[in-house]
C-alpha cells in the first residue's frame, strides 16, 4: 500500500480472506437499503433508510431537523426525543422560539452541526480508484453520516461503482446507478490502480500552485478545514509534498 | 492515456494553474442542476469547497489557462506578452481528460477556465469552448463550468460560451477608464462594460428561446474582478461601481483582489504587502449592500473617500449613527434588526420567526446565533438593555471596540458565505 492512503487504512484489519474477483470482496448484507426513485414516490430520501419508524411519529415540520439529530453522538436519543416530543413543537419556527428549552435548543444545535460536518464531507470525502475499476472513499466521523453521503455521491457519480467506507463504525455501503447497498468487507481492499498514484500527484502540484506566497496565512487555512479532515487528505500529506517539491525542483519551476 | 510523459504534464500544470491562481473567483453556489441517470456530475446550490490551500483562500474549482500565451502587455498580469515566461498551453482532449479524473475523485466541484490571448480572442475562446464540449460530450460531465469570456471576443464566442457553461465572466481589473487605460493600454472600460451588457442580453435571449440551452445556459450568472491598490483610485469609486454592476449589469458577484506586486514597471505603485485589510473591507462593504440594504453612499463618511481600516464598515456606521440605536429587538422591522453590528441576515430572520412564535430574552439571542459581545450596546428587549451596559453613555464604545479587534467577531459579516 502506498503512502497516499496508509494514513486511512495501515491501522486497519482488512487481513483475511482475500478473494481474487473484485466483486466477491463485499457482500450484500440487505437487499437494497435505499432505492432511489429521484422523488418519483414523493418521500423525501432522509425517510427511507434506519429510522422511517421513528420519523413517522415526527411532525413533518421538524423531520428533517431530527433526522440530523438522530445521525448526532448524543447519548439516550430516543429518549431525549420522546422528551422533546411532548412539547408540541411542529415547525421549525417554534424551535426557534423555544430555544431557551435545553432539550429543543440540544437538538436545534446537534442537528446544525450534523448538518455542517456532512457538508463538509462532501467536499472533502475524497475516492480512490481502486483495480476492477470501483472508486472507493473512507472517512470516520462522530456522526452516523454515510447515508447521507452516499445519496450525495450516488447521484453525483452515478455513472459509478461507488464504495463508501465508515472507518470508525466499520460500516460500508456500495452504491450504483442510484441504488445504496449495506455491504461487509471481508479480506483487503483492493490496491489502487496505476492511474490513480498519477491523478493524486497531479493534484497536490495544483493543490501547491494555487496558492500565493505574498498571501500565505495558514491560521485562515486551519480554521477552514480543521486538522481532524486533513488527515484525511492526499494533499496534505508531508512527505508527498516533500516529493511534488523535488520533482518540481528538477523540472527548474520553483 | 493522452497525457503522454508525466514531467511534461506536471509542468504544464504547474504554469498553467500559477498564471490563473490570480483570479479570485472560486464560488460554485447559485446553480442547482440535479444529476441525471448516465450523466456524471451535478451542481450543488449552496456550492461545495473540497480544499483550503495555505493561503487560506478555499479550492473548489480546478482554476487554469488555456494558454499563457498572450498578446496584451497589462502591467499587473503575469502572463503580459513582455514578460519573459514560459509559454504553454493545454490541448483540449488533455485538458477535458484532467478536469474528468480529477472530478470523479471528488477533489474538484468543476472546471475554470480562463486564457491568455493567443492569436485573437475568438480563436482562443474556441479551444475554450471546444474543452468544454468534449467534457459536456464525450465525458457525459454536467458539473460546474465557469467560462472567461476574453476581451474582445465577437457575439458569436460569447453565445458559444455561454450555452455551455454554469457562469461566465470578463474582468474589468480596473474600476476607472484611465486607470484601466494606464495599466492595460489594449483594453477598454467601456468596450468592456458594454461586453457585460451583450452577454446578459446573449444569455436572455437564449434562455427564452431555445429549450435545449436550459440545461446550461450560463445560469449562474456574470461575475467580474477588480484590483485593488494598484492604482490610485479610491474605495467609493470602487463600490459606486460594483453597486452600478449588481443593480444595473445584474452581476451576481465582484471579487475584489489586492493588488500583489508580479512585475517591475514604472506604471506600477511600489508596494511591500498587497492590501489585504482594505480588501477584506470592500468584501464587508459589498456585502452590506447585497445583503443588509446598505447604500454605497451610507458607508462613507461626508467628504472621505476611503473605508476604515480599524473597522468593520458596519460598525463604522453603527458609531456615526448612534440616534439610530437601541433597536428594540421585540418589534424593529427587519431592515432595522439589520443594522445591528453583530447580526447578520440568518439571525436576523432567526430573530423574526422566533418573537412570532414566543417570547425572546437576551439569552436566546446568543443561541439564534447574534455576536452579544457586539450587538449588547446596540439593542433593547421589551424597553430593557442588556445588563452591565450604561445606554447613556455610549459615546466611549469606540475604544471599547478598539480592544476587540480580531476579526473573527466580526464573523456575522460573512455569515452568509459560511452558511
Amino acid at each position: 500500500m502506498n503512502e497516499i492512503c496508509s494514513n486511512t487504512l495501515s491501522d486497519r484489519k482488512y487481513s483475511a480472506g482475500l478473494s481474487s474477483v473484485p466483486d466477491d470482496r463485499f457482500e450484500s448484507k440487505d437487499k437494497s437499503l435505499c432505492r432511489n426513485n429521484s422523488g418519483v414516490e414523493g418521500c423525501a430520501w432522509w425517510e427511507k433508510d434506519d429510522f422511517q419508524s421513528i420519523l413517522e411519529c415526527v411532525p413533518i415540520g421538524i423531520r428533517e431537523i431530527v433526522y440530523y439529530f438522530l445521525l448526532s453522538d448524543v447519548k439516550d436519543k430516543k429518549t431525549i426525543l420522546e422528551e422533546f416530543l411532548k412539547c408540541g413543537i411542529d415547525s421549525e419556527n417554534k424551535i426557534l422560539a423555544n430555544v431557551h428549552n435545553p432539550l429543543v435548543y440540544q437538538i436545534f444545535r446537534k442537528a446544525r452541526s450534523v448538518r455542517r460536518q456532512i457538508h463538509k464531507w462532501k467536499g472533502v470525502l475524497r475516492f480512490k480508484e481502486i483495480e476492477g475499476g470501483y472508486l472507493y472513499a473512507s472517512f470516520s466521523s462522530e456522526f452516523d453520516i454515510i447515508y447521507p453521503l452516499a445519496k450525495h455521491f450516488g447521484e453525483r457519480f452515478n455513472t459509478e461503482r461507488l464504495l463508501i467506507h465508515d472507518l470508525g463504525r466499520d460500516k460500508a455501503v456500495y452504491v450504483e446507478s442510484g441504488s445504496i447497498y449495506h455491504i461487509e468487507f471481508f479480506g483487503m481492499i483492493p490496491p489502487e490502480s496505476d492511474a490513480e498514484k498519477f491523478f493524486c500527484r497531479l493534484w497536490k502540484l495544483y493543490f501547491n500552485s494555487v496558492s500565493i506566497e505574498e498571501r500565505k496565512n495558514e491560521g485562515l487555512q486551519n480554521r477552514c478545514l480543521p486538522r481532524k479532515f486533513q488527515n484525511w487528505l492526499c494533499e496534505f500529506s508531508n512527505n508527498e509534498l516533500k516529493r511534488i517539491r523535488n520533482t518540481a525542483q528538477q523540472l527548474e519551476l520553483f | 492515456m493522452l497525457i503522454k510523459s508525466s514531467s511534461d504534464s506536471f509542468q504544464k500544470l504547474l504554469i498553467l494553474t500559477q498564471g490563473a491562481r490570480y483570479d479570485v473567483s472560486c464560488a460554485t453556489s447559485g446553480v442547482d442542476r440535479k444529476a441525471l441517470r448516465g450523466k456524471l456530475g451535478n451542481a450543488h446550490l449552496p456550492g461545495l469547497c473540497h480544499s483550503w490551500s495555505s493561503d487560506g483562500r478555499c479550492i473548489s474549482l480546478l482554476k487554469t489557462l488555456m494558454t499563457n500565451e498572450c498578446v496584451n502587455n497589462c502591467a499587473y498580469c503575469i502572463n503580459r506578452c513582455k514578460n519573459d515566461v514560459q509559454r504553454t498551453a493545454f490541448v483540449p482532449d488533455e485538458l477535458a481528460r484532467l478536469t474528468y479524473e480529477f472530478y470523479r475523485r471528488n477533489f474538484i466541484e468543476g472546471l475554470f477556465l480562463s486564457s491568455g490571448i493567443e492569436w485573437d480572442a475568438d480563436r482562443t475562446m474556441e479551444k475554450m469552448v471546444n474543452t468544454a464540449k468534449i467534457l459536456r460530450e464525450r465525458y457525459g460531465f454536467y458539473g460546474y463550468i465557469h467560462m472567461k469570456i476574453l476581451p474582445g471576443a465577437s457575439d458569436n464566442a460569447v453565445e458559444e460560451a455561454i450555452k455551455i457553461a454554469d457562469r461566465v465572466s470578463i474582468n474589468l481589473e480596473l474600476p476607472t477608464q484611465e486607470s484601466l487605460k494606464k495599466l492595460a493600454p489594449q483594453k477598454d472600460f467601456s468596450q468592456m462594460l458594454l461586453t457585460i451588457c451583450r452577454i446578459n442580453k446573449i444569455r436572455e435571449d437564449l434562455l427564452s428561446w431555445s429549450s435545449s440551452l436550459r440545461i446550461f445556459g450560463a445560469k449562474g450568472g456574470q461575475s467580474t474582478q477588480i484590483i485593488i491598490g494598484a492604482t490610485p483610485d479610491t474605495d467609493r469609486q470602487i463600490l459606486t461601481l460594483s453597486d452600478y454592476l449588481y443593480s444595473k449589469l445584474k452581476l451576481k458577484r465582484v471579487y475584489y483582489s489586492a493588488y500583489i506586486p508580479i512585475n517591475h514597471d514604472e506604471s506600477l505603485p511600489p508596494i511591500a504587502k498587497p492590501p489585504l485589510v482594505r480588501e477584506h473591507r470592500l468584501y464587508q462593504a459589498d456585502w452590506l449592500i447585497r445583503f443588509y440594504g446598505f447604500r454605497v453612499e451610507e458607508l462613507f463618511e461626508e467628504g472621505k473617500q476611503n473605508l476604515s481600516e480599524r473597522f468593520d464598515p458596519k460598525l463604522v456606521w453603527a458609531l456615526r449613527n448612534l440616534d439610530f440605536f437601541p433597536v428594540e429587538i421585540t418589534k424593529a422591522s427587519l431592515s432595522e434588526i439589520l443594522r445591528v453590528p453583530g447580526i447578520g441576515p440568518i439571525s436576523a430572520r432567526r430573530i423574526i420567526k422566533a418573537r412570532r412564535n414566543g417570547y425572546i430574552s437576551f439569552e436566546d439571542l446568543e443561541k439564534l446565533g447574534v455576536v452579544m459581545k457586539r450587538a449588547k450596546y446596540f439593542i433593547t428587549i421589551r424597553g430593557k438593555v442588556y445588563q452591565g451596559v450604561d445606554s447613556n453613555n455610549l459615546s466611549n464604545l469606540e475604544s471599547i471596540f478598539s480592544g476587540v479587534r480580531s476579526l473573527g467577531d466580526e464573523r456575522d459579516l460573512f455569515e452568509y458565505a459560511l452558511g
